[in-house]
C-alpha cells in the first residue's frame, strides 16, 4: 500500500513572504494577510508546516516523525508519532496541508 | 466649560437648534434633536463632558429626529441619523436615547478603522487599564457599572479604542448600558449614581443608561497601558475566582471580539499583539459584585507594590 | 464648484482651509465614497503634513478600509482563477478588480462593492455552471428579474458566494444587447492581457478599461457616484499619458469600437470638472449638438458629490432625468416603459425586514463605512 503524503496547500504557498510570526505562551500565532488568517499553532505544528514549506515538498508521517527526532535526539518516539499525528490532523483541518495525490 | 454649566433652558434650546456640541474622548459630537422629552436625562448623562466650540472640527453629525409624516404622532418614532445617513431603521419614540447611544457606537466602528476598535469594557486604576472583552452573558456593564462606583475610573463601556501608534486606551468616558436585572442590581449597588428611567421592550430587553462618574470624565484625556486582559464569566453562586491565560489564548480572545482586526492587517496584528505583550490574562468567574471588585483591587495593589 | 472637486482639482487648496472647512470636505468626501482616494491624492501632492489631526483620521480610515478591502478583491481574483480555469474559461477582470489587481494608481483608497469579469458569450452557460458548483449563487430578486438580465441586459444578475459573502458580476459585453451603440465583445477579449506576475489572470487593455469605465459612468451611473466614477476615469486617464502614443491609441481604438461619443463626453467632463490633463491634439470639448446645453446642465449637476451642502433647487431633478437617460440609453423606449412600471409594483423586499436581532437593525441601503 503506498504511503500516504502530505503537500502545503496551494494557498499556503501564496504569499509566504508575508506571514508574520509572534511568540506566544502556547506556541506560535501565524498571520497570513493574503489569506486573511489567524491561527494559533504549537511549535510542532509550526515545525511540520515548515518542513513543507518549499514547494515541491511531500512528506509522510514517518518523515515528519524521523525529522522532529533529528530536531529532539532526545524524545520518546511513540510520544512524538503522537503529537506528529495530531498536529497534521489539525493542520489539514486548518486546510495548511493537504493529502498528496501523484497526478 | 462643561454641559453642566449650561442651564437647562439653555440646554434645550441648543439641543433643539443648532446642536449640542461636546467632546467624547478623541471625538468632537454634534448632538441635534427635536425630541424635546430627552433633553434633560441626556444633560444628565453628559453633565461632565467638555463642550467645544462650533468652530471646531465635529467628527460626527449626529441626530435623533422624531418619525416623519403620520409616524411623528401614530405610534411615534425616532429616526437615528450622522449627517444625513441614517444607518439602521426607524425605532419607537421612547428609545431615543438609547438608539443615540447605539448610533454613536455605530459611528465610532464605522469611521475609525485608524484605531485598532475592540468589542470591549475597559477601566483605569490610575493609568493601568483593564481590559474586558464582552461576549454576551457575560455580565460586562454590570461589572463595568460597579467597578466604576468603586473607584475605577471609566474608560469604556462598549468600545474600547486602542491607539495604532501608542497601544495605550483612549478613553471615551460615555454613559454605561444596562440591561433587566443589572438596573436594578446597580442602583442597589451605587444609589448616588445617576440612572435614566428604564425603556421597555427594546430589542435587548430593558435599558437603562448610568451616567459615568464625573472623576471618570474629567480624566478622559489621559491614556492608560493596558495592563489586565480579564475575560468575564458570570456564574451564580461562585467564588471569584481568576485563571490565567496563555498569551497565544489571550491573542485569540482579543482578536475576536476586536471589530476591525481584519480591516487592518498587519497592523492589527501588531496592535494585538503588543497588548498581549503588555497585558496579564486572565479568565474570570464570579456571581457578588464585591468579591469580584476586591480581585480587581488586588491586582492594582500588586501592580502599583511591583511597580516601587 | 463644490469644496471636494476644488480639491481634488488643486490640492494646495488645503492649505487654506479652517476647522468647519475641514469637517465639510470629510462629510462631502464620505458621501461621495472618495475619503480613501483624497487621502492618497493629498499624500502623493506631498501635503501629509498639512492636515491637521482630526480629518487626517477620517482620511486615513478611508484609506485603510480600502487597502484592506483589496487584499479581499486579490484572493477573490485567485478563487475566480481557480473555479473557471479547469473548465478552459478565461479569466477577464473589469474595472475595480482589474485596477486592484494590475496594481494601477485607479485602485488607490478606492472601496469596490464587487468583482466584474468579461466571459465570451457562448462560455456564459459553462462559466455560471462552474461557478455555482464553487458556491457562488444569484441574488436575482424574482423570476421577472432573472428574465430581464438574461434576455436584454449584458451581464447575469449579481452573483454572491455563499460562504464569503462576496459579490461578483459576469458580463459578456460592456453594454446591454439592446443599447444603441454596439462594442464587439470579440475584440475586448482578444485585446485582452495577461497581468505580469499573476499567471491566467487577465484584464481589458487600459484603453478598454478607460472606454469601458467612460460608457459605463454615462449609461448606468447611479447618481450618488458619478463623481467617484469621474475620479476612477481621471486617474486612469492620468496613467494612459505617462506613455507616449497611448492617447493616440485610445481615440483609434474608440472609433474601431465604436465608443467616440461615450469617450467624446468623458474628456469633456473629466476635462472641465476634474481639470485631468488632455494633450491639446485631442479634441476634449467637442461641438456639442443642441441637446449637449441640456445634458451639460444635468451632468453637471450630478457631478458635484451628493451631499446637502451642494444641493440645489434643480438637483431632484437632474437626478431623476438622469437615470431615466441611463435607462433610456441601455433600452428601446417602449421596453423602458414597461421596465419602470414593473419596478414600482414591486418594491425590494429588503426594506422591510422587522427589528428582531442584538443590534439595532441595519439599514441595508447604508453604504457609507469609511
Amino acid at each position: 500500500m503506498p504511503v500516504q503524503r502530505y503537500v502545503a496547500a496551494a494557498a499556503l504557498l501564496e504569499g509566504l513572504q508575508f506571514v508574520l510570526w509572534k511568540e506566544v505562551d502556547e506556541g506560535w500565532v501565524r498571520f497570513d494577510p493574503t489569506a486573511g488568517q489567524t491561527l494559533l499553532l504549537a511549535p510542532i505544528s509550526r515545525f511540520l508546516l515548515d518542513q513543507l514549506s518549499h514547494p515541491g515538498s511531500a512528506l509522510s508521517i514517518d518523515d515528519f516523525v524521523a525529522a522532529v527526532l533529528l530536531e529532539e535526539p532526545d524524545a520518546p518516539p511513540d510520544d512524538c508519532r503522537l503529537a506528529v499525528s495530531a498536529a497534521v490532523d489539525a493542520l489539514a483541518a486548518a486546510r495548511l496541508i493537504e493529502q498528496h495525490r501523484p497526478s | 466649560m462643561r454641559i453642566r454649566d449650561l442651564s437647562p433652558s439653555d440646554f434645550r434650546t441648543r439641543l433643539g437648534g443648532d446642536g449640542i456640541r461636546l467632546a467624547t474622548g478623541p471625538f468632537n459630537c454634534r448632538l441635534q434633536s427635536g425630541i424635546g422629552e430627552i433633553a434633560d436625562e441626556l444633560a444628565r448623562l453628559y453633565a461632565h463632558h467638555t463642550l467645544v466650540d462650533s468652530s471646531a472640527f465635529t467628527d460626527f453629525h449626529i441626530a435623533v429626529q422624531p418619525g416623519h409624516g403620520l409616524r411623528r404622532w401614530l405610534r411615534p418614532q425616532a429616526l437615528f441619523s450622522v449627517d444625513s445617513v441614517e444607518p439602521f431603521t426607524p425605532l419607537p419614540r421612547a428609545q431615543a436615547l438609547p438608539m443615540l447611544e447605539w448610533g454613536l457606537n455605530w459611528c465610532v466602528t464605522a469611521y475609525s478603522q485608524h484605531i485598532l476598535v475592540l468589542h470591549a469594557a475597559a477601566v483605569a486604576r490610575g493609568n493601568r487599564a483593564a481590559i474586558l472583552p464582552a461576549p454576551p452573558g457575560s455580565g460586562k456593564s454590570t461589572l463595568c457599572a460597579a467597578l466604576v462606583n468603586r473607584g475605577w475610573r471609566l474608560l469604556s463601556d462598549e468600545l474600547t479604542l486602542i491607539s495604532l501608534e501608542t497601544g495605550q486606551v483612549m478613553g471615551l468616558a460615555r454613559p454605561v448600558n444596562l440591561k433587566n436585572a443589572s438596573i436594578d442590581i446597580i442602583r442597589a449597588y451605587a444609589p448616588d449614581a445617576f440612572l435614566t428611567r428604564p425603556v421597555r421592550d427594546t430589542t435587548k430587553g430593558t435599558v437603562a443608561l448610568m451616567a459615568p462618574t464625573a472623576a471618570s470624565v474629567e480624566a478622559v484625556a489621559t491614556p492608560a497601558t493596558p495592563t489586565w486582559m480579564i475575560l468575564p464569566r458570570y456564574r451564580a453562586g461562585t467564588d471569584a475566582i481568576l485563571s490565567p491565560m496563555g498569551s497565544g489564548n489571550a491573542f485569540l480572545q482579543i482578536a475576536d471580539n476586536a471589530m476591525n482586526y481584519h480591516i487592518l492587517g498587519e497592523q492589527g496584528f501588531e496592535a494585538v499583539g503588543r497588548m498581549v505583550d503588555s497585558c496579564q490574562s486572565f479568565g474570570f468567574e464570579y456571581s457578588r459584585l464585591d468579591d469580584a471588585i476586591a480581585v480587581f483591587d488586588r491586582l492594582a495593589a500588586e501592580a502599583e507594590s511591583e511597580a516601587r | 464648484m463644490s469644496l471636494l472637486v476644488k480639491v481634488f482639482r488643486q490640492p494646495d487648496e488645503i492649505r487654506r482651509l479652517q476647522a468647519h472647512e475641514w469637517d465639510l470636505l470629510v462629510r462631502q468626501a464620505r458621501h461621495a465614497n472618495l475619503l480613501g482616494r483624497l487621502h492618497h491624492r493629498l499624500l502623493a501632492a506631498g501635503l501629509a503634513t498639512e492636515i491637521p489631526r482630526r480629518p487626517a483620521n477620517h482620511l486615513l480610515s478611508g484609506a485603510i478600509m480600502a487597502g484592506q478591502q483589496h487584499h479581499s478583491i486579490r484572493r477573490e481574483v485567485r478563487f475566480l482563477r481557480e473555479t473557471l480555469a479547469p473548465a478552459g474559461i478565461p479569466l477577464i477582470l473589469l474595472k475595480g478588480a482589474a485596477y486592484v489587481a494590475a496594481g494601477l494608481p485607479a485602485a488607490e483608497g478606492r472601496l469596490f462593492a464587487d468583482v466584474d469579469i468579461l466571459v465570451p458569450r457562448e462560455q456564459l452557460g459553462e462559466a455560471e455552471s462552474a461557478l455555482m458548483m464553487s458556491g457562488w449563487q444569484s441574488t436575482a430578486l424574482d423570476a421577472y428579474d432573472q428574465r430581464y438580465y438574461r434576455r436584454w441586459m449584458h451581464e447575469l444578475p449579481a452573483m454572491q458566494h455563499i460562504f464569503r459573502g462576496t459579490a461578483l458580476d459576469v458580463h459578456h459585453t460592456i453594454l446591454p444587447p439592446t443599447a444603441r451603440l454596439k462594442p464587439d465583445p470579440r475584440l475586448l477579449v482578444e485585446a485582452s492581457v495577461e497581468i505580469p506576475g499573476l499567471p491566467g489572470v487577465r484584464t481589458l487593455a487600459l484603453p478598454d478599461l478607460i472606454l469601458h469605465s467612460a460608457t459605463h459612468l454615462f449609461h448606468e451611473g447611479e447618481p450618488d457616484n458619478l463623481l467617484r466614477d469621474l475620479t476612477d476615469l481621471d486617474a486612469l486617464l492620468r496613467h494612459l499619458g505617462t506613455t507616449p502614443g497611448n492617447w493616440d491609441a485610445l481615440v483609434a481604438r474608440a472609433q474601431r469600437l465604436g465608443l467616440e461619443g461615450p469617450l467624446r463626453l468623458a474628456l469633456r467632463y473629466t476635462c472641465r470638472v476634474l481639470g485631468t490633463p488632455i494633450p491639446v491634439s485631442i479634441d476634449c470639448l467637442g461641438a456639442g449638438g443642441p441637446g449637449q446645453r441640456m445634458l451639460d446642465a444635468i451632468y453637471y449637476r450630478v457631478l458635484r458629490p451628493q451631499h446637502p451642502s451642494t444641493a440645489d433647487a434643480f438637483t431632484p431633478l437632474a437626478r431623476k432625468s438622469l437615470y431615466i437617460r441611463a435607462h433610456w440609453l441601455r433600452m428601446p423606449p417602449h421596453l423602458l416603459a414597461y421596465h419602470l412600471a414593473h419596478k414600482a409594483l414591486f418594491p425590494p423586499k429588503a426594506l422591510t425586514n422587522p427589528l428582531s436581532d442584538d443590534k439595532p437593525h441595519e439599514n441595508p441601503d447604508a453604504k457609507k463605512a469609511a
